[in-house]
């Protein structure tokens, strides 16, 4: 069906993954391992010499890691599609490798079955292959109302401050009827200054006053 | 003794002056309407007995033979027992006057004054230790009213036990003028004392901080040497009964030996002898204590049993001061070289305090120096210039016993800190490296047999084993390293770390970031990380709170992190122990950061940690 076999370059630290890999993909038709590197300095020249189709990617690699690599890659627009092989499982893990232009996420405990249908998946499908019992990433929360609620979110120490800094209070004051420090203070109030987006006192007070934080 | 020469200088100092005036053929002062102030010395002659005569009349003034004497003061050799002088006063005003014969020094044993009249003595007074007529004040004097246009004989008639001289100044002085030089000798006896109890409040408050026994020594001293002092300036005489004045006699020599050596033996450990000269701090030991014996065993014993040896005795007893004034100079010397700084101050007391033993001692001895000013004497300043300055000395020296504790005490705190540093460093990176090779190696090799197996055998069971086994793997690694910061930020981990404490815990827990910087640096971010890992730990265990709020802010030239429960709170006891804390604090300091923490019973607990960045 295809004549040309897939070209796949594998880039992994470990020997016996890459040696246990080749063995397997040796199995399948239309695929071809045609170079394996275990880092990202020698990865490039290997991209320039061989044009992969598919690059099996490990996340834990010397010095770059696996997502820097792919950012990396994209930056330089390289069409290779790439599959994530690592032995995380985790949510963030994922939805970065989706987010950064991964192609497919699969575990080093993959079966093969699992090796072959992903390598099918990516040479075929745009859509991101999820592996085995790897944890799908939730979509991003949009942002909107519920993300400014959020921002503006504040903690019990932080409505205390603020209750005194709209009364016109100043650092020293506020840390002495609170019992703590004027650096304590002094830190609460610059992050809620970065948290609403504001600068100065009077415009603290402004923006309390209209989202009735209080 | 000049005093009205001196009276128009202010600004005192310690001029050495050897008064060596030639005794005059006329004996009559004149007496007019100015102040007099004269040494008697100046203008009469002594006339010396080695017996004892009594009663003394104008018949037995042939047993007395004049002696050539070019001295400012009265001076009685060891076996003179028996002297007078002779002198006249002529009021040349209409006034009757009223003239001060004071004595300076407070020892005497008996001095009768005679006055004649028609070619007869009338006895004018008596004074001296044995043979008390009248209350005393500090010195000895005797007030003699010459009656207008008068001219009067007396006679100055001193009895003495053989054995010890006698100096003395005697002085010639009109009431006011009198007056005058005792208001300014209180004075400077006041300050004397002040000062003498300003050192040894210090020194105590001293000995009390820095529990050296040197400081003790020193108080010690500063006790003696006012004992000796106050008798010497005849404070006996006004504090003792008077049938025992006599006894005011022994303190004075009791006293001076005392404070000579514990002043002798103070030097040696002040001097650091022990170090710099050990052998002549052994024979200086060796010296004083022979030293106090004999002089003890010679005035209380020596001088009525061989009172023809006691001239060598005490001949033999200076040799000995005479050493250990040799050994002082030269251990202040050797001292001096090795310490310049503080040596400079201990020389300067050192060589005042000898000076002025030495001057004392050939005065009272020998007759030969002699050193006063406003009638009081050298040893008198020479001891005040020396306990000004070693008691400057000794707070130079305790400043700097404090400064060396305080560098070791601040260095000890830095060693204890960098071991603390060390211990988290190295877990951090023995976790990293245990983590990492669990989770990339070993799981890996797993991993890989798993999918070999897999494509050779179809057995489902196997593979779950396999799949067991992988799972393990990954929860013991992740459990022991965040690997992911490097993957996916702080946040990313911190966010993964939640997921798992959801899982477990009933805890509503939340997170945000505002403007934290994505590319943090990997060891703050896996610090920050281990941190909010403690305090959720804390949290769980101890904090019994239903909710936590975690932030983290980027700020222009920082970042914060806040952590926030609404838990109990911790008792300010609880605060300062714990690993936990501790190991926060010793990542916080390796960030050169700061770490906040306050927590109110009741009120829950804030952290703040806030970590100074290089990225603006």
């Amino acid at each position: 069906m295809i004549s040309q076999p897939q070209k796949i370059v594998i880039c992994e630290d470990h020997q016996i993954v890459i040696d246990g890999l080749r063995s397997i993909i040796l199995n399948f038709s239309g695929f071809e391992v045609v170079d394996s590197v275990n880092s990202f300095s020698s990865l490039i020249p290997s991209l320039k010499k061989h044009h992969p189709d598919i690059l099996l990617l490990d996340l834990n690699l010397p010095r770059k890691n696996g997502i820097e690599i792919l950012q990396e890659l994209r930056a330089m627009s390289n069409p290779v599609k790439v599959l994530i092989l690592t032995m995380y499982n985790k949510k963030t893990i994922v939805s970065k490798t989706v987010s950064e232009g991964a192609n497919g996420f699969l575990l080093k405990n993959c079966s093969f079955e699992d090796l072959h249908n992903a390598l099918q998946h990516v040479s075929e499908n745009d859509l991101f292959y999820y592996g085995e019992g790897v944890i799908k990433s939730k979509k991003e929360h949009a942002l909107g109302d519920d993300e400014f609620y959020k921002r503006i979110q504040l903690t019990p120490r932080e409505k205390e401050i603020i209750k005194y800094l709209c009364e016109g209070q100043k650092v020293p004051d506020i840390a002495l009827s609170m019992h703590i420090s004027p650096l304590t203070v002094e830190t609460h109030k610059k992050n809620i200054y970065r948290k609403l987006g504001v600068d100065t006192s009077v415009k603290l007070v402004r923006f309390v006053h209209e989202n009735q934080l209080l | 003794m000049r005093i009205n020469y001196y009276n128009s200088c202010f600004f005192w100092c310690l001029i050495l002056q050897v008064f060596l005036s030639k005794a005059s053929a006329n004996d009559t002062l004149v007496i007019s309407t100015a102040a007099i102030n004269q040494n008697l010395k100046d203008f009469t002659s002594i006339y010396i007995s080695e017996k004892e005569i009594s009663p003394f009349s104008l018949k037995t003034l042939d047993q007395f033979y004049p002696i050539k004497d070019e001295r400012s003061f009265f001076y009685l050799d060891f076996d003179v027992a028996c002297a007078y002088s002779k002198f006249s006063l002529k009021n040349s005003s209409n006034l009757q006057k009223g003239i001060v014969l004071s004595f300076s020094y407070p020892f005497l044993e008996e001095v009768k004054i005679y006055k004649a009249v028609k070619g007869n003595l009338t006895h004018e007074g008596t004074i001296g230790i044995h043979t008390l007529k009248q209350p005393v004040e500090r010195t000895w004097k005797v007030i003699l009213d010459v009656l207008p246009n008068e001219e009067a004989t007396y006679f100055l008639v001193f009895n003495k036990s053989r054995g010890k001289p006698l100096a003395t100044d005697i002085t010639l002085q009109s009431k006011d003028a009198y007056y005058r030089t005792a208001a300014f000798q209180n004075i400077f006896i006041g300050s004397y004392v002040g000062l003498i109890l300003l050192s040894l409040l210090f020194t105590v408050f001293i000995f009390g901080l820095v529990k050296r026994p040197l400081f003790l020594w020193y108080g010690f001293y500063l006790i003696a040497l006012a004992i000796f002092m106050g008798s010497y300036l005849g404070y006996t005489n006004i504090f003792l009964h008077p049938q025992k004045l006599d006894f005011g006699r022994a303190i004075y020599v009791v006293s001076i030996e005392l404070s000579t050596v514990i002043f002798v033996l103070f030097a040696q450990q002040v001097l650091m002898a022990k170090k710099y000269l050990p052998k002549l701090k052994k024979s200086v030991e060796l010296v004083i204590i022979f030293q106090f014996v004999f002089r003890i065993f010679l005035h209380f014993i020596a001088n009525s049993m061989y009172s023809e040896q006691v001239e060598l005795f005490m001949k033999l007893w200076y040799l000995t001061i005479l050493f250990l004034v040799i050994a002082v100079i030269i251990e202040t010397f050797v001292y001096l070289k090795h310490n310049r700084k503080v040596g400079a101050y201990f020389a300067i007391s050192y060589l005042f305090m000898t000076l002025g033993s030495v001057v004392l001692l050939l005065h009272h001895s020998f007759g030969l120096l002699h050193l006063s000013f406003y009638g009081l004497p050298a040893i008198f300043y020479a001891s005040a210039i020396e306990i000004v300055f070693l008691t400057t000395t000794l707070t130079i020296v305790v400043g700097q016993i404090y400064r060396e504790r305080n560098t070791l005490a601040n260095k000890l705190v830095l060693q204890q800190q960098k071991f603390l540093n060390a211990f988290v460093q190295g877990q951090e990176e023995e976790r990293k490296r245990v983590g990492g090779e669990l989770h990339d190696n070993i799981g890996s090799k797993i991993a890989n047999l798993k999918r070999l197996f897999s494509s050779k055998y179809a057995d489902e069971k196997m593979q779950k084993e396999f799949d067991d086994i992988c799972e393990d793997v990954r929860t013991v690694a992740h459990s022991i390293t965040p690997a992911e910061i490097s993957l996916v930020g702080l946040s990313g981990a911190i966010d993964e770390l939640l997921e798992t404490i959801k899982k477990t815990e009933q805890l509503e827990v939340n997170f945000n970031t505002f403007q934290f910087p994505e590319s943090l640096n990997e060891d703050i971010a896996t610090h920050l990380f281990r941190i909010v890992q403690e305090l959720l730990q804390n949290v769980i265990k101890h904090a019994n709170a239903s909710m936590v709020n975690i932030q983290l802010f980027g700020h222009k030239n920082s970042v914060t992190l806040s952590f926030e429960d609404d838990g109990q709170g911790a008792s300010e006891k609880k605060k300062s122990e714990g690993m936990g804390l501790k190991s926060i604090q010793s990542r916080v300091t390796q960030m050169n950061g700061q770490f906040l923490f306050d927590s109110t019973q009741g009120k829950g607990t804030s952290v703040l940690v806030i970590i100074p960045t290089k990225y603006t």
